[in-house]
């Protein structure tokens, strides 16, 4: 390890104050409510759509929609100090990581990706403003960068109450072998992977404009994250009669959409089709790979592969399977599955098909469109129950 | 296969772009079926595009694979006890070589047509060979690379081989020396990659302020430019510098992949690569659909050589620009084309963090 090597602080002080908060604490709504409206009041914001979505999401009234949403009429506080590891290809995931660990009460340093971003800039640039104007909460959260390769990491995991990390399995197990006080939490944002579920005559049934509705839902889902965000959907999973022709149109309509939309680079339509090949080599029950428009690659299977959860696309690579029931998913739907999307089919019986089968994975079932949604829930935790401790009092005595 | 062995003996620029493509196409499809017909990896794939090898099709509708899926697999439309040799040749260090089955008869082949490449633009008398290389390049058969494989498949066009450099890749003077006295005076071959040539002949000999007498030599380099390309040198400040150490005016740049080996393309003396009747050329773009002449994109070769291997239609990963059909100054019909590099890397968004890396 480089023992020094530059730390660069981008936002706020060292947390000397790590006393817990109770969840939403009014200063930290106070806080974020001033975050997001800098953040929308910024000109060079303005085409970010992942910052636009951060800043609505910590607008007042949404603010209060989940303290509301988040009250178990339980006394918590906040860990303590929270050390969070944010990821490096999704930029705005350190602020979402911020928010969540200010929401449970706790004192944070979150380290944000080494390699500049601008999105990563103009955030914790904000975020140095803001706090700037709360002297309380800026004693106690810190935004930093460094190299991965420093001995900042275990510093910071030695004074950790909790720990918030995100990156893939090696990366995780890297972090989680740095020692850390006893009674340190993990929260870890590890490697998952998505599928949707569709009902072929709910789309026979859209008009054109419904149904180019859907297909923009879908490509936010998956290729405004290159198809590589854990929620993003690899697997479409089509019901009902009629699915055959409900498949073409969707894609179809996909297809567009994205031919028009997606910047896509020469090297990604050859590492999409090289995939492709690549799946068809290694024998997967392919009977036909179909491209929509040099956007869209499909691979229609005969019946499910010995293991579906490690069939994954990028940059527009879909596998689908037309079926009658999802009861041959149940034996493959492990601990990798995060999230179902579903158009067509209500989503409490899917989430009832989760729960009443045992099964291991799927901890999201969000309509289509709703895949890269952030939430206080994620990845099956409860983020605010995670990141706080419950002050119990003898039953009975509130 | 008629077409394909009526091309196959053709003189490399024989035919029109009009008279060549109808023959072409027809031996592409033969081609085609050949490997659908012999190996069953292919035939999956064509199967699974939905592509009927069994009706004609233009040159640019018959499915390219990746040249980069031979990194990954090993395929190869030939029975093991036929195989002559299996090329594995990483052109850049640190990723997985290509595997290459070759038999007898495609290897042949591959250096029957290259001579006839080549020899279109050097003649055919074999001169007296200087290779901008170190002799240790080729010895280190542990190491099989691209450059050696260019050193070894070149040296058929030469006699008397003499390396310019040692094995510190650094001028051997008493090597150059000799070759000069021996030499200096008369028609000489040179081969080296691009690069090499252009830092360890070019810019040493600059250093030094040295000047050979190599008039009369002609200078065959290949391998790519993007180390040139980072010093923003160019094909044009590249033939400065060899007029300036050596005189040398003659200088063919080839362009070609490793996994089609023998029908390589020459840069003729108009600084145009061409494409002879052997082979062909697509431009794509990013979505893979082609692109009309003068755009560019990703470029696309289709070669009528591979024939113990489906490596015919092949997709690479560098950008070239189609220049003009029939219309060269050198006076040779066919394709002209023009190669930019590699295509740019682009960033790649996502949920898995780069932890172990940055």
């Amino acid at each position: 390890m480089a023992e020094n090597s530059p730390l660069i602080r981008l936002a706020g002080t060292d947390p000397s104050d790590t006393r817990p908060r109770v969840p939403f604490a009014p200063d930290v709504l106070d806080f974020l409510a001033d975050l997001s409206k800098e953040l929308r009041g910024n000109p060079d914001a303005r085409h970010m759509g992942d910052v636009q979505t951060f800043a609505f999401w910590c607008r007042r009234a949404n603010l209060d929609r989940l303290r509301a949403a988040h009250d178990d009429e339980r006394r918590r506080l906040g860990r303590g100090l929270a050390f969070h590891v944010a990821p490096a290809n999704v930029p705005i995931n350190f602020a979402f990581s911020l928010a969540f660990g200010m929401l449970a009460g706790c004192a944070n340093i979150v380290r944000v990706p080494s390699v500049p971003h601008a999105v990563v800039d103009l955030v914790a640039g904000a975020v140095d403003r803001v706090l700037a104007r709360h002297p309380a909460l800026a004693e106690s959260n810190t935004l930093v960068r460094y190299d991965a390769a420093s001995v900042h990491s275990a510093n910071f995991s030695a004074r950790a109450d909790a720990r918030v990390l995100w990156g893939g399995d090696g990366t995780i197990s890297a972090l989680r072998a740095l020692a850390a006080p006893p009674r340190c939490v993990d929260v870890a944002f590890a490697d998952r992977t998505s599928l949707c579920v569709m009902n072929a005559p709910a789309l026979l049934a859209l008009d054109p404009d419904s149904l180019d509705h859907l297909a923009h839902a879908f490509y936010n889902d998956t290729f405004l994250m290159d198809q590589n965000a854990c929620s993003s959907p690899h697997l479409v999973y089509w019901l009902g009669q009629g699915s055959e022709e409900a498949a073409a149109r969707f894609w179809d309509a996909l297809g567009r959409k994205a031919a028009a939309d997606y910047p896509q680079a020469p090297v990604q339509a050859v590492d999409k089709y090289t995939d492709m090949l690549e799946a068809v080599l290694d024998g997967e029950p392919i009977t036909r790979a179909r491209s929509y428009s040099g956007a869209v690659s499909v691979l229609e299977w005969s019946g499910l592969p010995a293991d579906p959860g490690a069939c994954r696309g990028r940059f527009g690579l879909f596998r689908q399977i037309r079926a009658d029931s999802l009861e041959p998913l149940v034996p493959h739907l492990d601990g990798r599955f995060q999230t179902l999307t579903a158009f067509g089919i209500d989503l409490g019986e899917l989430a009832d098909f989760v729960t009443s089968h045992r099964l291991a994975g799927i901890d999201r079932v969000v309509p289509v469109g709703s895949a890269l949604d952030m939430g206080l829930v994620w990845d099956g935790y409860d983020l605010i129950a995670q990141l706080s401790r419950v002050v119990s009092v003898a039953p009975g005595q509130p | 296969m008629a077409e394909l062995q009526d091309l196959l003996a053709l003189a490399p620029f024989a035919l029109s772009e009009a008279d060549k493509q109808p023959l072409f196409a027809a031996a592409l499809g033969q081609l085609t079926r050949h490997h659908r017909d012999h190996c069953a990896d292919y035939a999956r794939i064509l199967d699974v595009l939905g592509f009927d090898a069994d009706v004609p099709h233009a040159v640019e509708d018959v499915p390219f694979l990746p040249a980069r899926l031979f990194k990954l697999r090993r395929l190869q439309s030939v029975a093991e006890d036929q195989i002559h040799k299996v090329l594995t040749s990483s052109g850049t260090s640190g990723q997985a070589p290509s595997r290459i089955v070759l038999d007898a008869a495609t290897a042949s082949l591959q250096s029957k047509i290259l001579t006839r490449i080549v020899g279109d633009f050097i003649g055919k008398a074999r001169l007296p060979m200087l290779i901008v290389d170190g002799p240790g390049t080729v010895k280190n058969r542990n190491a099989f690379s691209a450059r050696a494989a260019g050193i070894l498949g070149f040296s058929i066009f030469g006699r008397n081989p003499t390396y310019a450099l040692n094995d510190d890749m650094e001028l051997d003077w008493d090597n150059l020396d000799r070759f000069l006295a021996a030499h200096g005076d008369g028609p000489v071959l040179m081969f080296g990659f691009t690069f090499m040539v252009w830092q360890c002949f070019v810019q040493a000999l600059q250093k030094m302020g040295r000047r050979l007498n190599l008039d009369q030599a002609v200078l065959i380099h290949g391998g790519g430019w993007k180390k040139l390309a980072d010093q923003a040198v160019d094909d044009a400040a590249f033939k400065a510098g060899l007029a300036q150490v050596g005189g040398i005016s003659r200088v063919h740049n080839y362009y070609g992949m490793v996994e089609q080996t023998g029908s390589i393309f020459m840069q003729c003396e108009a600084g145009n690569l061409h494409c002879p009747v052997f082979s062909d050329i697509v431009i794509r773009d990013a979505h893979l659909t082609p692109l009309p002449d003068g755009q560019r994109g990703l470029v696309q070769l289709v070669s009528l050589l591979p024939k113990s291997y489906p490596g015919h239609v092949l997709l690479s990963e560098d950008e070239g620009t189609i220049i003009g059909t029939d219309d060269c100054p050198c006076g040779r019909p066919g394709k002209t084309f023009t190669i930019h590099g590699r295509a740019a890397m682009a960033e790649i968004r996502g949920c898995s963090d780069t932890y172990g890396g940055k």
